[in-house]
């Protein structure tokens, strides 16, 4: 038996009846933004999470 | 009932010592909650016989500068038993089944609870629309907008009918409000102030604070709220209370110390070129004001606001997607327009892009904690970056250019929510349109008390306290 797909987002919202520009309008808001985040080279990120780097701020 | 309005929290609990004081005085706010809530389209919900239960018994600690004293709040903070909507018609008639950390420390501190007020839906909307809970009118104008997502509590703490309430700020949700309605309002650290309870928008970016009419009030509700809460994932140490001493400071001791030899930074690029000019004149007042009372400015170039706006944006769409979704399938035709918009763009986020977003978060907050405050002690800057719009001028729902507009009112406010950085809001004065302008103090995480001293030498400077709104 074939396994069963589960639906993207876009499928699910597409199904629920919302109107198609919100799809859109939005997808082309988020592919704007997104080559901001892309021109970040990956090599250069830290490990690092914020709790860590706010953890070593806490006044003694 | 009005003589106890625009009373600090301090001169409110002087006149709560009694049962009979404290059950008259909640009765009188309650009234006030009602029909100046009302009036202003800010109450959401109200539970009187709750409030007077409070108001009847005797505080655990009666000297505490909040016992006794009658406050409201934001509608996503929950109380088990009341309803929990997030200002959306989609979840009209949930009741909450838990009771807020922040809620409960109120609680501790004997603070009387009247009631919840409106939230722009699911916080997301930085104008304070909202079609199903309301849209709040300013107390200093009342075509004009509260500012969001906290509406409903700046125009109660601005009409004087509270002195405090909780907000919640994501990328600017306290201090946009706040600094609307000429109100002092924080956003603390990351990390300072439990999210449990509260409704989310997103979980990595929420954070708690209050708005007030003073300082001093600012920080009392800080002190009370602050604290380690292990249900919260991101809950830090250091707001935990060890021997009467937190480890944010005592900001008692050098409350009124004054501007005097702190170090105060002054970011041209971005933070002054990026608003309208009476916005930046406003603020380079406030830079020569500063220097006169002590202060040494340092001008600085900030690298990198712009883009931490835009991956903050990016941050909140993505885990509100992840946290909304399922309603938005359910319940899209319930929902204000621009809430499914602003959800909805989050959805075409891949997993690897929010992880990368996460991980810059810290990078770029070690950076601009080296960076800008090796040198200075804070930094100040305008909040809104143009004169505050009218309701109507700012209705502008999912039409193409909101996405824009709610990234350009985030301008000063988003970059320290991606960075995780406290920040004071105080009031300077009031524009050519009669309504308040403000200034944002940020500092270095943890430095609230720091940052609280300034706002305080700010307050005493420019006597905004002394000015009310004209309800009439």
């Amino acid at each position: 038996m074939d396994k069963k797909t589960k639906k993207s987002p876009i499928d699910r919202l597409k199904d629920a009846g919302l109107d198609d520009h919100f799809i859109t309008q939005t997808a082309t808001t988020f592919d704007h933004w997104r080559q901001t985040l892309a021109a970040i080279d990956d090599d250069t990120l830290g490990q690092d999470d914020l709790n860590s780097v706010y953890q070593r701020h806490i006044p003694s | 009932m009005t003589d106890r309005r625009y009373q600090s929290i301090t001169q409110l609990h002087d006149q709560a010592n009694t049962p009979e004081e404290r059950v008259a005085m909640t009765h009188d706010v309650l009234d006030d909650l009602a029909a100046t809530g009302k009036a202003l389209d800010a109450l959401v919900y109200l539970d009187r016989e709750f409030a007077l239960e409070q108001a009847e018994k005797p505080p655990q600690h009666p000297d505490h500068p909040l016992a006794g004293v009658p406050l409201a709040h934001k509608e996503l903070y929950n109380r088990q038993g009341w309803p929990d909507e997030g200002g959306s018609k989609t979840h009209q008639g949930q009741i909450a089944t838990e009771t807020a950390h922040t809620i409960s420390r109120l609680d501790d501190s004997g603070a009387i609870d009247c009631g919840r007020l409106v939230s722009v839906e699911f916080a997301l909307g930085v104008t304070g629309h909202n079609d199903y809970a309301g849209t709040p009118k300013n107390p200093w104008g009342q075509d004009y907008i509260c500012g969001g997502s906290s509406s409903g509590s700046a125009a109660m703490v601005a009409a004087g009918v509270i002195p405090a309430s909780l907000g919640s700020d994501t990328g600017g949700s306290i201090r946009l409000p706040a600094a609307a309605c000429g109100l002092v309002g924080i956003k603390p650290s990351h990390g300072l102030v439990s999210r449990h309870g509260i409704f989310p928008l997103s979980k990595s970016l929420d954070t708690s604070g209050p708005l007030t009419r003073s300082v001093e009030d600012a920080a009392i509700m800080l002190e009370a709220i602050a604290g380690y809460d292990p249900r919260d994932p991101l809950s830090l140490e250091a707001g935990s209370i060890n021997n009467g001493q937190s480890a944010i400071g005592d900001w008692r001791q050098e409350f009124e110390d004054g501007l005097s030899g702190l170090r105060i930074a002054r970011a041209e690029d971005y933070f002054l070129t990026g608003v309208d000019a009476p916005v930046a004149d406003a603020v380079e007042a406030v830079f020569q004001d500063a220097a006169k009372l002590g202060g040494a400015i340092r001008s600085l170039t900030i690298p990198d606001m712009d883009l931490a706006n835009t991956l903050n944006v990016m941050l909140i769409a993505s885990e509100a997607a992840e946290r909304h979704l399922d309603t938005v399938e359910a319940h899209h035709h319930d929902m204000n327009d621009q809430t499914v918009m602003r959800v909805i763009t989050g959805i075409h986020a891949e997993d690897r892009e929010v992880q990368k977003l996460r991980q810059l978060r810290a990078d770029m907050a070690s950076r601009f904690i080296h960076d800008v405050f090796s040198d200075c002690d804070l930094l100040i800057t305008p909040v809104w970056p143009f004169l505050l719009p009218t309701i109507s001028a700012s209705d502008i729902g999912a039409k193409p250019d909101a996405a824009p507009l709610m990234q350009r009112i985030g301008h000063n406010t988003r970059p320290f929510n991606f960075l995780g950085l406290p920040v004071v809001v105080v009031p300077i004065g009031l524009d050519q349109n009669g309504l308040p302008l403000s200034i944002q103090l940020v500092g270095k995480p943890f430095s609230e008390a720091l940052l609280l001293r300034a706002a305080r030498a700010f307050e005493r400077h420019y006597a905004f306290w002394d000015q009310r709104p004209n309800l009439t």
